[in-house]
């Protein structure tokens, strides 16, 4: 085990070299001085050719990546273009904005996913289960842009109950943290929730056809008793994978959903930076994100195993 | 040059003169709150949205327009201007240039100390101004071009000499040139890149910066020790704190000031402006600005638009009334030019273009004979509000047989082909303004200067304009500026002028709201609470 | 036939969404009842009526037109782009896993690269290195977007079948590579490519809206929904919701429709799922 987590490291590293290479190529292609771009109606030529020296924007290319990755495995990630704000200092700060919406669109999204995914599969095909079902396929079909803009319209604007947009750090004031969090986690935890109350509803209906779930009603024993003990417990190896990809897709979907509610976040931070070729920022954000969705699902692939003992990851490469 | 600093001078000393006798207007400008009469409360928290993040706190450094409106708070500068675009002394009592306009000798107030406690002073300004000319990459090296060296002449006396004499210069001091920074707050930081995001009780204005956090909020706190006063003595400003909280979404803004979570805003959508004028929790204000709006075609050789008739056949068929209704919702005001209308220059009978001529654009574009006119009319990818405008222009052109097709664009490409100088049609650009109309007009049509995105050179435009910029008579510099004005906007059109914008402030019932200035910043220092 | 569709109700209807969803689209300039793109500002903003099924925008045009005709950008974004991911996904996918070895193992770290670039990040950069949005280079965005998907897809599936008595009988006849792979592995991984690519028509559909709502689509006056949000976007704090209603539900309805196809298929297909019917 410790010899397969050791060599998925080690497969990491080639793979985060080549994702730097791709956005620093990309970003560079794309057209824009970012000095330009941040210039505003500040655009002394004498003073952007200064600028773009003590930025090094000035050297070559091949020549700037080489810089920027020999500082990079040290932790330096360079400063802001536009800012001049430490990149690592920057996503570190606006790190606590995501990770509250994330984690309560995740818990959101698997709460609901395993309440109404358990019941659906008991009550299969009952009305409960038809609309859970319908609801999960609307879930996922409508983009969260949308959902967004008419969660607002209706909640903000027509009946005022929460604000439209910002935030408010969770030490200043907690009630107004909560109002502001309420509208953005459920944009975000929609589309998820639907595929995790699928992925809820098909594994436990699998699982009940396994014979100790039978052996087990045949014992007579309570309904709740079975699913509990152990047709949920069983269906939860599935479950498991699914929420890991999810991570992946709340990252995702919370770009769009900063972006709408004005939330501070990693992903208005990215895409603010894209428009702007704030390079560094850019790079930065890509990397991270990248490092961490390996890392997650390397988590789920060693939760998967512990969780299922049947499956081994001593053999050949699957 | 020396006239009208002696206009100013005189200006400067009826109101100093006033200070003297009475503490009515010191450090109040012009303060005039709506509800004067009643005592002001002192005290309480205000929460204003903006239109965007402050990037740049150290005037050196600052390159957007926004940041601006944090600057006028924790900082103070030479001179401000009053609610109707004047200039009037703020840490300069009194200015005074020499007779043959080389240097200009500013009087300073002795009753001002930085946040940090250190004393304002002639040495201060000095330091202040060197900086900003000698820094490497200054973004104000630009507007203080003209200054050669400062000296400080005594405490309470700075001297500033210039390369040679340049009207203007007073004008620039009123804002980012003129703002005074603690010199040792900023040598306390060390790095200039960490200053200008935690410029900390670093200036002497009103409030002070204490907390910045990116795209979430700043905090500003009440300067105690701020030298102003208003009329009844009562020492400014009346606010403990002002939190600042970013929202680039217009619509994001004005629901917080519909819903009570926040009271002020400068900058709301011209669509919302009837809801914000009915709306009985809130106050609107509005003001015009010295800000335009206009299309940039490229007349360079090798393009559709070095044809200078093509350019005003367009200017012709844009029905501006339209535009201002329909795409504006009427905020602002129809325009043709730079010079704006709380600008000295300005010419309220000028009106090359009052109603639109389609069929005047369509002879002159077969004048031109090489046969139909059609151009790309570039908008910034994800804007709305220019898309609307640009569809609007579209089908304006439509009635001239000319066809615009738009073509939407990241705003960084846009600048990229404006500045390369290689896009082929036409651009939207707009320009904030500037409290002289030099400002608003020299860079961009100027041959060769930064803002001259239409690659315009016009010999005499050139010469007009040096002109204005040379002599310190007011009558001389609004000739030479009209007299240009009607050459680069009708007969060798520069760009598409369509309006002016607007100043605009909306702020809750619960506060008592200064007047709405034409620079477009919230004069927090006059704002108060309202009596409950 | 009766016998399939009596089995299989959930991809008739799905099928018939789908086509439903297609015709629209061709026969838009029948069923839209103006020029999507005709301005007239005396007629702005108008709430929906017997006239304008749903309403005006702020520059008068029809939504009900805007969205009808939305639908063309979308179906052919979302099968051009479907069409680019798998046919480049599924080469890399049938070489890698055929091939194996050091050929495998540098190009599914690649693909592993473009998978742990943040999709939306990659999708936006892609369209901002090709200098200027334009609709086709959407659709490569997204297509780029998919392969990963296609190519991990199809690897599995050919070690799945690589050594399997007909592949090696071929083998042992010497029959060239690209022949066993052609004719003998793809043939016979089809059905999960096919469900894996109906469920990215759904996809592309709302990578689509999503980067048109950013502005780096198909260009204006040319009607799609995504854009068409994000340009009416602004109006919904004034309560004139019928402008963003339109496309929104153009788009739930052409992501519903290939997602419920997809998903009927799979069952249809897939008979290790069917026990479960989702």
């Amino acid at each position: 085990m410790t010899q397969y987590i050791l060599r998925r490291l080690l497969l990491m590293l080639p793979v985060a070299f080549l994702v730097t290479i791709l956005v620093f190529v990309l970003i560079r292609l794309s057209p824009g001085d970012p000095l330009v771009i941040y210039a505003g109606e500040e655009r002394d030529p004498a003073t952007l050719e200064a600028l773009r020296q003590e930025y090094g924007l000035d050297r070559s290319m091949p020549e700037q990546y080489v810089s920027w990755i020999t500082h990079a495995v040290q932790g330096d990630l360079g400063r802001s273009l536009r800012t001049r704000q430490p990149v690592l200092e920057a996503i570190v700060e606006r790190l606590p904005a995501t990770i509250e919406l994330g984690i309560t669109a995740l818990v959101l999204s698997v709460t609901v996913a395993l309440v109404v995914g358990t019941l659906s599969a008991v009550r299969r095909n009952s009305p409960l289960d038809l609309l859970a079902t319908g609801f999960t396929l609307a879930g996922v079909s409508l983009p969260n842009f949308f959902l967004g803009l008419i969660l607002i319209l209706v909640f903000s604007l027509a009946i005022r109950l929460f604000p439209p947009g910002g935030y408010t750090a969770l030490r200043e004031d907690v009630w107004d943290n909560l109002r502001h969090l309420i509208l953005p986690a459920i944009t975000l935890a929609t589309a998820s929730m639907a595929v995790n109350m699928r992925q809820v509803r098909s594994s436990l209906l699998d699982t009940f056809g396994q014979d100790y779930i039978r052996t087990a009603r045949a014992k007579g024993l309570r309904e709740t008793m079975v699913i509990a003990r152990h047709a949920l417990k069983n269906a939860l190896i599935p479950v498991v994978t699914v929420i890991g990809l999810q991570i992946g897709a709340i990252i995702e979907g919370a770009i769009i959903t900063e972006q709408i509610f004005s939330w501070p976040g990693i992903g208005k931070l990215a895409v603010d930076s894209i428009g702007g070729r704030d390079y560094p920022v850019v790079q930065a954000i890509v990397l991270i994100s990248a490092l961490s969705f390996m890392v997650t699902t390397l988590v789920v692939d060693v939760l998967y195993a512990w969780l299922d003992p049947r499956i081994s990851y001593g053999g050949p490469q699957s | 040059m020396t006239r009208l600093l002696t206009i100013l001078t005189v200006l400067a000393l009826v109101t100093g003169a006033c200070a003297g006798t009475t503490p009515s207007t010191t450090g109040g400008g012009a303060s005039t709150a709506p509800s004067a009469a009643v005592k002001p409360t002192v005290g309480g928290t205000v929460t204003m949205v903006l239109e965007n993040d402050v990037i740049d706190f150290d005037p050196l450094k600052s390159r957007a327009f926004v940041d601006r409106n944090v600057h006028y708070q924790i900082y103070d500068s030479l001179v401000r201007i009053d609610e109707t675009g004047k200039i009037v002394q703020w840490l300069a009592t009194k200015w005074e240039a020499s007779t043959d306009g080389k240097s200009v000798t500013f009087t300073l107030r002795d009753d001002v100390t930085y946040h940090d406690g250190t004393k304002f002073d002639a040495e201060s300004v000095k330091w202040n101004i060197e900086r900003y000319i000698k820094t490497a990459g200054s973004q104000r090296a630009g507007e203080l071009a003209s200054v050669d060296t400062v000296e400080a002449v005594n405490a309470t006396t700075v001297k500033f000499n210039l390369k040679s004499p340049f009207s203007p210069l007073v004008a620039n001091l009123v804002d980012r040139a003129g703002m005074m920074v603690s010199r040792k707050a900023f040598e306390a930081v060390g790095n200039p890149d960490d200053f200008t995001r935690k410029a900390f009780k670093a200036g002497t204005g009103p409030f002070m910066l204490t907390e910045a956090i990116k795209d979430d909020h700043m905090t500003l706190e009440k300067n105690p020790s701020w030298w102003g006063k208003d009329k009844d003595g009562t020492k400014l400003p009346y606010l403990d704190k002002i939190t600042v909280k970013p929202f680039t979404n217009s619509d994001t803004r004005f629901t917080n000031l519909r819903t009570g979570d926040a009271q002020v805003a400068n900058n709301i959508a011209g669509k919302d402006v009837p809801t914000a004028k009915t709306e009985s929790s809130l106050t609107y204000q509005e003001r015009p600005a010295l800000s335009f709006r206009s299309l940039i075609p490229n007349r360079a050789p090798g393009f559709v638009f070095n044809e200078k008739r093509y350019v005003k056949a367009v200017s012709m068929a844009i029905d501006r009334a339209q535009l201002l209704d329909k795409g504006y919702f009427n905020l602002g005001a129809v325009g043709y030019g730079t010079i704006a209308p709380s600008h000295f220059a300005f010419d309220a009978s000028f009106k090359p273009f009052e109603k639109a001529d389609p069929e005047g654009a369509k002879k002159l574009v077969q004048e031109v004979g090489q046969g139909p006119l059609r151009f790309e009319l570039m908008v910034s990818a994800g804007d709305p509000a220019t898309l609307t405008i640009a569809t609007l222009i579209k089908d304006q052109l439509q009635k001239a047989e000319i066809v615009a097709d738009i073509q939407q664009l990241e705003f960084a490409k846009i600048l990229e082909l404006q500045s390369a100088h290689t896009f082929k049609g036409l651009t939207f650009v707009g320009w904030s303004g500037r409290i002289d109309p030099d400002g608003n007009t020299y860079d961009h049509i100027y041959s060769k200067r930064p803002f001259n995105d239409s690659s315009y050179s016009n010999a005499d435009v050139d010469k007009l304009l040096d002109e204005q910029r040379a002599t310190s008579d007011q009558e001389k510099r609004k000739a030479a500026l009209r007299m240009a004005e009607q050459i680069y906007v009708v007969d060798d059109p520069a760009r598409i002028w369509l309006g002016f914008g607007a100043a605009q402030l909306l702020t809750s019932k619960k506060v008592n709201a200064p007047p709405a200035y034409p620079d477009q910043i919230v004069r927090f220092h006059l704002m108060s609470m309202a009596a409950r | 036939m009766t016998w399939y569709l009596r089995r299989h109700p959930r991809v008739f209807i799905g099928g018939g969404l789908v086509t439903f969803l297609i015709l629209v689209a061709i026969f838009a300039p029948f069923i839209a009842r103006y020029d999507p793109t005709f301005v007239n500002v005396s007629q702005s903003l108008e709430p929906p009526s017997v006239d304008h099924w749903l309403g005006t925008d702020d520059l008068g045009r029809d939504v009900f037109s805007r969205t009808v005709y939305g639908s063309r950008i979308s179906l052919s974004v979302g099968l051009i782009a479907v069409g680019i991911g798998f046919f480049v996904g599924v080469t890399i996918g049938l070489i890698a896993g055929y091939m194996g070895g050091l050929v495998d193992l540098l190009a599914m770290r690649a693909i592993d690269a473009l998978l742990a670039f943040p999709a939306l990040i990659l999708a936006i950069s892609i369209t901002a290195a090709f200098q200027k949005p334009e609709l086709w280079h959407a659709m490569v965005a997204i297509g780029v977007v998919a392969v990963p998907l296609y190519t991990r897809l199809t690897r599995g599936q050919v070690l799945s079948i690589r050594e399997r008595d007909f592949v090696l009988a071929a083998r042992a006849l010497g029959a060239p590579a690209r022949r066993i792979v052609l004719r003998h592995i793809f043939p016979n991984i089809t059905n999960p490519l096919v469900v894996q690519a109906t469920l990215s028509i759904a996809f592309a559909i709302l990578a689509e809206a999503t980067l048109s709502f950013l502005g780096l689509g198909a260009q204006p006056p040319t009607p799609t929904w995504g854009a068409d949000i994000n340009y009416s976007q602004r109006w919904l704090s004034n309560f004139k919701w019928w402008m963003s209603v339109g496309p929104g539900l153009g788009i739930f309805l052409a992501v519903f429709s290939f997602n419920y196809f997809g998903d009927a298929l799979r069952d249809a297909l897939d008979p290790r799922l069917r026990r479960s019917g989702t």
